[in-house]
């Protein structure tokens, strides 16, 4: 019991929100509102289970992860399920951000590059057409950003975000965890900024077309 | 023994604490290492540099025998936009120098880099760092500081038998810039610990794979920063001088290469 108590208050930043959940859950129950109760119970297990795919999902680019140098990176709003039917290629990692702009991918990407191959490799940005000039980072793209990052963005409240993704954002997290996703043509929306930086590093930029 | 081709690492599987830093810093010292590597964000700049200062009382070794390098982080370089200064001389305090043999920055963000590198430059004019370099660094970087006239004295990347990084060692030694590796035995990655080409070099020099791994880097122009939380394997380690590698047994070791990384640098320094 103490283990997972331990695995979920990771941050004094937690201890608040979790204190928040005890309270309001007593609170409840003291008062017989035992829908309350669940949906209370329901949302700390979802946002567990949520954070849970979130970090997995970083686990490629960790420092003992052997998977390094991959033909193809995709970023973005695409279901992670249909990868493999993208390329040709099997050497592929997907990072899965259900509703994202194109600024919180290309910040994505700018993260995680690294892990391509020396000599070029391929990335695909996907963003639903609605999302492309949109402004703003969901907590599946703030999971990847690095202090500095988050400081010149001047992203409030990141630490929570990334904890508690089901509180900020509720529906991208059920697309999260159902692996909702797809994508449209981005053809005319990739900007400058994004070309020059993968033709800069010898990355190529797919246009994908679903 | 030149105290530049080896360097005592004080980073992240180092030991932090003053007791267990002292010993391995001491077997260092006693084995001939005069070089050692720090940063603000490894957490040991007063430490290594209240030990420094103890040991070189006690054995007798004047300031300019040692080789100091520390850097500055990524924060720093945010924090400050750039203008480092203030930084430095908390280094240099913590680090009980009034000079630094070697600053580094550690993770060249694009958005602080060229403010930083002014300050670096004007602190090397002033005699403040001896040396600047950077850290993490890839080919294009350098080609585009080349292009502007403005290189490093030193540079710093991961680099082992898996990630032999031959153009920029072949750059960097075009161009005269020290190259040094982090994290030079990769962690003992079982690649290296089970290779067959790794045992039968070792076993032909009588050495074990850390030193054969060692030599290798000392043996293709590199310095390797190496480090131990054990005095017994530091004295391991330092014992590398006796011998050489031959041009056949370096191309052997190098074919290992896969461009393996551990550390992938866009994680620390986005944009890089």
């Amino acid at each position: 019991m103490s283990g997972i108590v331990n695995k979920v208050i990771k941050r004094k930043t937690d201890v608040a929100v979790i204190f928040m959940l005890m309270v309001l859950t007593a609170f409840f129950l003291f008062f017989r509102m035992y829908l309350a109760v669940l949906v209370i119970l329901v949302f700390a297990a979802l946002n567990e289970i949520t954070v849970g795919k979130m970090n997995k999902q970083k686990i490629p680019f960790g420092t003992y992860s052997k998977i390094r140098n991959v033909d193809c990176l995709v970023i973005g709003d695409i279901n992670p399920n249909s990868m493999h039917s993208l390329s040709e290629s099997s050497n592929i990692v997907s990072i899965f951000l259900p509703g994202c702009t194109l600024a919180g991918a290309f910040e994505v990407l700018r993260h995680t590059f690294s892990i391509l191959k020396e000599c070029g490799g391929t990335v695909i940005l996907a963003v639903r057409k609605k999302n492309i000039g949109k402004a703003g980072y969901s907590p599946f793209d703030i999971s990847f950003f690095h202090r500095i990052t988050i400081n010149r963005l001047g992203i409030k409240n990141a630490k929570l975000m990334r904890r508690f993704p089901v509180l900020f954002a509720p529906l991208k997290s059920m697309m999260f965890l159902g692996k909702i996703g797809k994508s449209r043509s981005m053809k005319d929306y990739f900007d400058k900024e994004v070309l020059d930086f993968c033709s800069k590093r010898g990355i190529e930029m797919r246009i994908l077309e679903v | 023994m030149d105290a530049n081709r080896l360097i005592f690492g004080t980073g992240v599987s180092s030991s932090k604490d003053y007791d267990s830093l002292k010993q391995v810093i001491r077997a260092a010292m006693e084995s001939g290492i005069f070089a050692f590597d720090t940063a603000p964000s490894y957490g040991t700049e007063e430490v290594l540099g209240r030990i420094l200062k103890e040991l070189s009382d006690e054995m007798g070794i004047d300031r300019e025998r040692l080789f100091i390098q520390t850097k500055i982080d990524a924060w720093q370089m945010q924090e400050s936009d750039g203008k480092v200064y203030k930084h430095i001389e908390s280094a240099m305090k913590k680090l009980g120098v009034d000079y630094i043999d070697s600053l580094l920055i550690h993770w060249p963000v694009p958005e602080y880099f060229d403010r930083t590198w002014e300050c670096f430059v004007k602190l090397k004019n002033d005699g403040i760092a001896q040396k600047t370099g950077i850290c993490n660094i890839r080919l294009r970087h350098l080609k585009k500081y080349a292009e502007r006239g403005d290189l490093p004295d030193i540079i710093q990347i991961e680099r082992n038998p898996l990630r032999t990084c031959e153009k920029e060692i072949e750059f960097c030694h075009g161009h005269g810039i020290k190259v040094q590796a982090y994290s030079p035995l990769c962690k003992m990655d079982e690649r290296l610990r089970d290779s067959e080409i790794l045992k039968e070099v070792s076993q032909r020099n009588g050495k074990s794979i850390g030193q054969t791994v060692l030599r290798w880097h000392i043996d293709t122009g590199v310095t390797p920063v190496f480090t131990s939380k054990k005095p017994e394997r530091v004295k391991e380690y330092t014992g590398i001088f006796g011998f050489k590698l031959s041009e056949e047994d370096i191309a052997l070791i190098s074919s290992l290469n896969i461009d393996y990384k551990m550390y992938l640098e866009s994680i620390a320094c986005p944009g890089l």
